[in-house]
């Protein structure tokens, strides 16, 4: 909470007020709660799949792509000991010489969402620039998980 | 050093790449402060001057 909004919250007889410095949207991007009509809107982090496969920079191309094939999926995401994002793999990436370590085959540092973001700003981008998925993460770049255009249009878009 | 080859469509600023897609054939180039604002990730901010 803003600090002039908890000065006024203690002026009126609150006692357990706290400021939180990272901000509204901070607060947000972290997946807490959130109430109020904005709050009955999809957001990113709602349809963003959790389960999205991942790996660390070190790991071989080719046992990573056997990896997501098997699973299912056409995407991987490159990520740190704590869960940060720092490379995205599509099907281009995925295709490339099995021998390479997952830095050298990667997308470095691709853009991600907030999981607080509109679905339907989300579909509309993704559209227009013809995105099959994104990534989504918090303030501090952990990952949440790959946001599908299709998942987006599906749940951000009214039906025409 | 980065070559800043295109324009922002919202606002015209010189960016390397597109910020949405990172496509550098991108037809519909947004930057980052526009693109931020248009998701709602962050508020526009005015002017120093208060404009």
């Amino acid at each position: 909470m803003a600090p002039r909004a908890a000065a006024r919250l203690e002026t009126l007889g609150f006692g357990q007020v706290h400021e939180y410095r990272g901000g509204k949207l901070d607060w947000m991007a972290a997946g807490l709660p959130t109430e109020g009509e904005n709050s009955l809107h999809a957001r990113a982090g709602d349809a963003a799949r959790k389960d999205v496969p991942i790996c660390s920079l070190t790991d071989r191309l080719g046992d990573v792509r056997d990896r997501v094939k098997a699973a299912g999926w056409d995407a991987a995401l490159a990520v740190d000991g704590e869960g940060v994002v720092l490379g995205l793999l599509r099907s281009k990436e995925l295709a490339k010489d099995p021998d390479l370590r997952i830095e050298q085959a990667m997308r470095p540092g691709p853009s991600t969402f907030r999981p607080y973001v509109s679905l339907h700003e989300m579909a509309h981008f993704m559209e227009e620039h013809d995105l099959e998925s994104s990534p989504v993460t918090t303030s501090d770049g952990k990952l949440v998980g790959l946001l599908y255009r299709a998942d987006a249009v599906r749940l951000g878009m009214p039906p025409k | 050093m980065i070559a800043l080859e295109v324009k922002c469509e919202k606002c015209g600023k010189a960016i390397d790449v597109c910020d949405m897609c990172e496509d550098p054939a991108c037809k519909h180039v947004v930057c980052h402060d526009c693109l931020s604002v248009a998701l709602g990730e962050r508020r526009p901010q005015p002017h120093e001057h208060g404009g």
